[in-house]
């Protein structure tokens, strides 16, 4: 179990050095020297981004600054995933650091979300939460908990208190003894190659027959064409967290010791890289 | 770089997949967390570090600008701005002291400027303020004075009311004082009216029971007087000559005096007006003038008197001494009143006193008596200041002649029928009206009057200043004033009116001739003392003798024309004979004495 529990630290405390640079277009009344931070992969952008604002907007006059946006290669980053999961979606095959670059100019309206405050993050972070908990345990848990603990949640969230968010999280990844695991896994499949956003799909964690699913069957279920075939090439990379677990690892441990803060297990689909 | 996900040993599958996770999770923190762990740190930290030198520097920049900045306080905004650009070379910078300089000494010379005018104004507000500060100390220097001039006119003030206060204490002591007084006062009216009403009430008591015995003795007398009539009408008088001779002298008198015998009988025969004119019944309210006056002729009456030689009878009249005496009309009545009060009446039978009558009633001892011409009354002058009047044949008196401050010396009836005469002490001669009982004039006499006798138409008095006065009755005035030496003690007037006798104390005797109003004769004897203020001497009838009592007891007796003493007579009298009588016949003359005796002479 103690392996349990440090998959579990490793994962809340897992970092991404990260390197933003200003826009060049974007009206400097001085150099802006670009800003380096180590960003949690658990947590958002608008989260964490606000020294790289301060930074910023000191270079700038006060009346061009308007709404920041990040981009990674012209794509812009969408606040509402995860870091973790916009770095493997994205960069994870690009040199660290990750050079995000800055925008306060010409949000791009179709393309993301506005951000007006954290209150808007801890909205969308909260529906994530009670939608995992919907399909693992039908909202029971989630509902009989008060409101101070969905604060709590996101307290530990926002201010990066393990011990705090994992005192209520556990609680979530309960299931009753009688069943082996949840009612549904909740996951998202993101790949970048296809038009649709991500994959969720229902998926029980047992079998009929009593057998834990396994990563694999999960992805030949849902996503098919992201396992390689008896090509022998591997096509794509599964990656959860920066890491490739083996397809034969069990869905439900998955779910309870990969999952993000959300409850969510956001999986990437990425094209193999080539050393 | 990504680490590759190759599978590790197939050991026991459960934990293989776990432990290949295990691998990979730290895998990826070597290579992604670990490399930059301290370098973002660090580079942040020099990145923050590297700010705060250029703020220093650029700080650093902007001072001499700013050191300009802090003079200047109205542009304060244009040094902030573009300083940092001017920074370059020193030159520019001592261009720019230089022009600082200037303009620093331009504003010390407006400041000079302005220093030196706000000085100026600084002088002239202290010298304003000096003069107003001087106008204060006047001020209150005024205030000063004023406030003593109040603090004395308060104590002025004080002083006054206190003084009002006194004031009107002492006038409160004064009304109560006033209070008190007539409060004795009432005290005293009401004792006063006590002893009035008491007085009153004692007089009507007097009056009453006077009135009482008035009555009884009238009803006694109706009775009597009834019983005689029945016993007299019964007996047949016999009437027989009873020789009188005393009627002889007085025959002419009777005369005309018969209607004054039987007063009754008058009363019967006179008009209604005068129905009883000698009942002194009040009878207020007739007119003076409406009665004729009855008068009495006086006829000089040539009876040669008899000059007594020896006393035919001594008796003791009265419990005291004896102070009048006086005949009657008619002779044979005889009146002697003394200090007892009482008047008796006498009858002058066969050479005896006999006793007839007892007057009661008087309020004092008597001083003199006088018969009026009728002879049915008598009028007496008492001490009590009252003349009584008494019908002769009533014992009680029945009018007062009052209104003498002082004894009556002397009552006489004037000749006209109702009006008498009374002299007094009290310097006063009055005349009487009897028909009303009033006293018709006061005549003031200004000395003691001791005797007054009546003519017709003159009032003659004696009086103790030794002088005698004539008074005329129908004028107020004084006529003739005689004087004698010595006190008059008595007049006596002649049958004929023209001669008055008087005694005085000098122990004379003195005629006096009223045609001429001189002394024509003076009387002395040896052994002829005055006896006292009321010893009286009387003429004869018939004006040739004179005749006088001594305090040795004798009588004297002066022959009038010759002036010479006659006789004296010495005898029964052992104390001073007080007053003498002589009858109108002239037969008899009787003399009383202090010694209560009275004494007949033939």
């Amino acid at each position: 179990m103690t392996d349990d529990k440090d998959v579990l630290r490793d994962v809340w405390f897992g970092r991404i050095p990260t390197c933003f640079t200003l826009y060049q277009d974007e009206i400097t009344e001085r150099e802006a020297e670009p800003y380096y931070l180590l960003l949690p992969r658990v947590s958002y952008l608008t989260l964490v981004t606000d020294k790289v604002k301060k930074h910023f907007q000191k270079a700038m006059r006060q009346e061009d600054v308007s709404e920041i946006w990040f981009e990674y290669e012209g794509t812009p980053l969408k606040w509402h995933y995860p870091i973790g999961l916009l770095f493997d979606l994205l960069a994870s095959s690009s040199a660290l650091p990750w050079n995000i670059t800055v925008h306060f100019k010409s949000f791009p309206e179709k393309d993301l979300l506005h951000c007006p405050s954290k209150d808007a993050v801890e909205a969308h972070f909260m529906s994530c939460m009670k939608e995992a908990d919907a399909l693992k345990h039908k909202s029971q848990v989630i509902n009989e908990m008060q409101k101070k603990d969905h604060k709590q949640l996101w307290m530990g969230l926002q201010n990066d208190r393990f011990d705090q968010f994992w005192a209520i999280n556990r609680k979530l990844m309960e299931y009753p003894p009688e069943e082996n695991g949840f009612r549904y896994i909740p996951f998202r499949i993101y790949q970048t190659t296809t038009e649709r956003p991500f994959i969720q799909k229902l998926f029980r964690p047992v079998a009929a027959d009593g057998q834990l699913h396994t990563l694999g069957d999960l992805l030949k279920e849902v996503c098919p064409s992201a396992v390689t075939a008896e090509d022998g090439e591997k096509k794509n990379q599964v990656m959860i967290h920066g890491i490739e677990p083996m397809l034969e690892t069990p869905l439900q441990w998955l779910s309870e010791h990969l999952s993000y803060p959300d409850n969510f297990l956001h999986i990437s689909i990425v094209p193999q890289s080539t050393d | 770089m990504a680490g590759p996900g190759s599978p590790g040993a197939p050991c026991a599958p459960a934990a293989v997949w776990k432990r290949h996770i295990v691998r990979q999770l730290r895998h990826r923190d070597r290579t992604q967390k670990a490399l930059f762990l301290e370098l973002v740190p660090a580079y942040n930290h020099l990145l923050e570090k590297a700010e705060l030198l250029a703020k220093f520097s650029e700080k650093l920049k902007l001072e001499p600008d700013d050191v300009a900045s802090t003079q200047n306080q109205d542009s304060r905004g244009e040094f902030s701005g573009p300083v940092s650009d001017q920074v370059s070379s020193p030159a520019s910078l001592k261009v720019k002291w230089q022009e600082e300089e200037q303009r620093l000494q331009l504003v010390c010379g407006e400041m000079a400027y302005q220093v030196v005018k706000k000085s100026a104004a600084l002088d002239t507000l202290q010298s304003q303020l000096e003069e107003r500060q001087g106008r204060l100390e006047a001020l209150q220097a005024c205030v000063v004075r004023l406030q003593e001039a109040r603090a004395q006119q308060s104590r002025q003030l004080e002083e006054r009311q206190a003084e009002n206060a006194a004031q009107r204490e002492a006038y409160q002591a004064l009304l109560e004082q006033a209070a008190h007084q007539e409060a004795a006062l009432r005290r005293l009216q009401e004792e006063a009216r006590d002893l009035l009403e008491r007085l009153v009430q004692r007089k009507a008591r007097a009056a009453a029971e006077c009135n009482l015995r008035n009555e009884r003795r009238e009803r006694a007398n109706q009775a009597r007087v009834s019983q005689e009539l029945k016993r007299a009408a019964k007996r047949t008088v016999s009437i027989s000559e009873i020789p009188n001779t005393l009627e002889d002298g007085t025959r002419d008198k009777t005369v005309p005096l018969a209607p004054g015998d039987t007063p009754e009988f008058l009363e019967s025969e006179t008009c209604e007006k005068w129905k009883r004119p000698f009942s002194f019944k009040k009878r207020r309210g007739h007119s003076v003038g409406g009665a004729p006056e009855h008068r009495y002729q006086s006829i000089p009456v040539c009876v040669s008197a008899q000059i007594p030689t020896q006393a035919q009878d001594v008796l003791d009249a009265h419990l005291s001494e004896v102070n009048a005496v006086c005949f009657g009309p008619n002779s044979s009545l005889l009146a002697t009143g003394g200090a007892d009060r009482l008047i008796h009446l006498w009858n002058v039978v066969g050479g005896r006193l006999e006793a007839n009558q007892t007057l009661e009633g008087a309020g004092g001892s008597i001083t003199s008596m006088d018969f009026d011409p009728s002879g049915s009354q008598v009028l007496a002058g008492t001490y009590n200041q009252a003349a009584q009047l008494w019908k002769v044949g009533e014992t009680q008196s029945k009018e007062t002649l009052s209104g003498h401050k002082d004894k009556v010396t002397a009552a006489k009836f004037k000749l006209t029928r109702h009006q008498a005469v009374t002299g007094s002490r009290d310097r006063t001669v009055k005349e009487w009206d009897l028909g009303r009982a009033y006293c018709s004039r006061t005549i003031n006499v200004l000395s003691y009057c001791n005797d007054v006798v009546c003519g017709d138409h003159i009032i003659i008095s004696g009086h103790n200043d030794q002088k005698i006065r004539f008074w005329d009755s129908r004028g107020p005035h004084c006529i003739q004033v005689i004087p004698v030496q010595g006190r008059v003690t008595s007049l006596s007037l002649s049958h004929d009116q023209l001669h008055l006798l008087s005694c005085s104390r000098d122990n004379t005797l003195k005629v006096i001739d009223l045609r001429i109003n001189n002394i024509r004769q003076v009387f002395r004897a040896d052994g002829f003392k005055c006896s006292s203020d009321w010893t009286k001497a009387v003429f004869s009838p018939d004006r040739s003798y004179a005749l006088a009592g001594s305090s040795d007891g004798a009588l004297y007796i002066w022959d009038v024309d010759t002036g010479k003493l006659e006789s004296s007579l010495q005898g029964p009298h052992c104390a001073a004979v007080n007053a003498v009588a002589w009858c109108f016949s002239g037969n008899h003359v009787v003399s009383v004495d202090q010694g209560r005796k009275v004494v007949l002479w033939h």
